[in-house]
């Protein structure tokens, strides 16, 4: 007898988005926006996107999406994950250690929200996140995403680079490491009750790591603004690294000259270092990376080494003796 | 054997109370004016003693038993007062040892 047990984030054929949509989706989003602005105009009401989406109709920055395509990080040798899947299947450690957090993630206030910038920085500034996002030269851009727990999925994240804030900041010469930080809200965030952890959530690159074309800072997904689950209203995409070290809900950067410690490097060392870069060679301690499962596809395919990026990022690594750089 | 038993969950439940006295001992301080007292919840305690392994544990009930039993039953305990916690299950352990031989001498009783 063929038992079969459904996986967590599979969802039924009928929920599947139909071809045509997702393929013309700037065009549906367009629909969508329109659609949002006549709720706001009290026409309607509720709000934009699919089932895990859960955009709220009302965000200030809606007139910017779906931004120009960077044919540079296009199409990828891989599908684009659907949207529904992966709004649906997240971590998000301040609400809970399950995968179905999508909804109590959207408990997060995402407005008023303040960027602060500081430690070695020449112009140390505190921003409204509109105004930042405003500021910047969005695109949109196809990246792989890989977790450390072995899935990963293909999203069309929407931002700008990282290296866009630091060039705001102004670095001192001796700032090395750029520090960032996540919010502090146990009275909506139920894994920050358990205030023995390090909260908030930290996570930190090298000022060389930051600076790569590749850090990009994301304000939206799927041609919107960014839905809570993922991290709303500004969360870091760092493709070549293991997920848990691209942040969620930035609330600060901060620049310095010593190592900071990152959240799950004070947790676990031994599991989530610093580096935590890609490599199908290094084993977490309790499982194997050398293959990964793609989020609604069947079986696995091989892991690549940084994920498949190594052409943009290996150089950082060069002379790096002695480092955990795969942990 | 049933008697054995009774005596292994007292005994079990005795050392486990006398753990959440000392606990509540270590949450008292003298201080010049008196005594304040500063309880310590079980996670911080856990936490401390070995966080990887209460980590494993979240994860583990969140995503492969039930996310309810995390939030409505172990969370709070955890973020009880550890001595509270230990006087009361090692409380219920004696309990449950006395409720069996009641049980046993009612059947006795009633025959």
């Amino acid at each position: 007898m063929l038992i079969k047990i459904k996986r967590s984030w599979e969802i039924s054929e009928n929920k599947v988005t139909p071809e045509h949509i997702f393929t013309n989706r700037r065009k549906f989003m367009q629909g969508a926006i329109g659609v949002a602005v006549l709720a706001g105009a009290g026409i309607g009401g509720g709000i934009v996107g699919g089932a895990g989406a859960a955009v709220p109709s009302l965000d200030p920055t809606a007139d910017l999406y779906p931004a120009k395509a960077n044919p540079a990080y296009g199409p990828l040798d891989r599908a684009i994950t659907a949207e529904e899947l992966s709004s649906t299947y997240n971590n998000f450690y301040e609400f809970a250690s399950h995968k179905q957090i999508w909804e109590a993630a959207q408990a997060l206030p995402t407005r008023p929200w303040e960027v602060r910038i500081d430690g070695l920085a020449r112009n140390p500034q505190t921003l409204d996140i509109d105004a930042l996002i405003r500021k910047m030269p969005l695109e949109e851009r196809i990246y792989r995403h890989r977790c450390v727990e072995r899935w990963s999925m293909v999203a069309p994240w929407t931002g700008f680079p990282l290296a866009e804030i630091l060039k705001l900041a102004d670095p001192e010469p001796e700032a090395r490491y750029v520090r960032m930080e996540t919010f502090q809200k146990p009275e909506v965030a139920e894994g920050q009750k358990q205030f023995w952890y390090p909260w908030p959530y930290v996570e930190a690159l090298t000022i060389e790591e930051a600076q790569n074309d590749l850090a990009f800072l994301v304000t939206g997904a799927y041609g919107k603004p960014l839905g809570k689950q993922f991290g709303a209203p500004l969360r870091l995409a760092l493709p070549w690294k293991y997920g848990f070290k691209s942040i969620k809900s930035i609330v600060r950067f901060t620049l310095t000259d010593k190592r900071p410690v990152s959240f799950w490097e004070q947790l676990n060392a031994d599991e989530y270092g610093f580096w935590a870069n890609v490599n199908p060679e290094v084993a977490h301690p309790r499982w194997s990376q050398a293959v990964e499962e793609i989020l609604g596809v069947r079986g696995t395919v091989p892991t690549v080494i940084y994920n498949g990026y190594g052409e943009q990022v290996a150089g950082l690594y060069k002379n790096m003796n002695g480092q955990n750089l795969f942990m | 054997m049933f008697a054995k038993w009774r005596t292994g969950l007292r005994i079990l439940g005795g050392v486990i109370m006398a753990g959440g006295v000392l606990l509540l001992i270590a949450d008292l301080n003298l201080t010049g004016g008196g005594i304040s007292y500063t309880p310590q919840a079980l996670g911080a305690l856990w936490h401390q003693w070995d966080a990887p392994s209460l980590n494993l544990l979240q994860a583990i009930t969140e995503r492969y038993v039930l996310p309810q039993l995390w939030s409505y039953v172990l969370l709070p305990l955890l973020l009880s007062p550890a001595w509270l916690v230990f006087f009361g299950f090692g409380a219920g352990l004696i309990a449950l040892s006395l409720l069996r031989k009641m049980k046993v001498k009612l059947e006795e009783r009633s025959c």
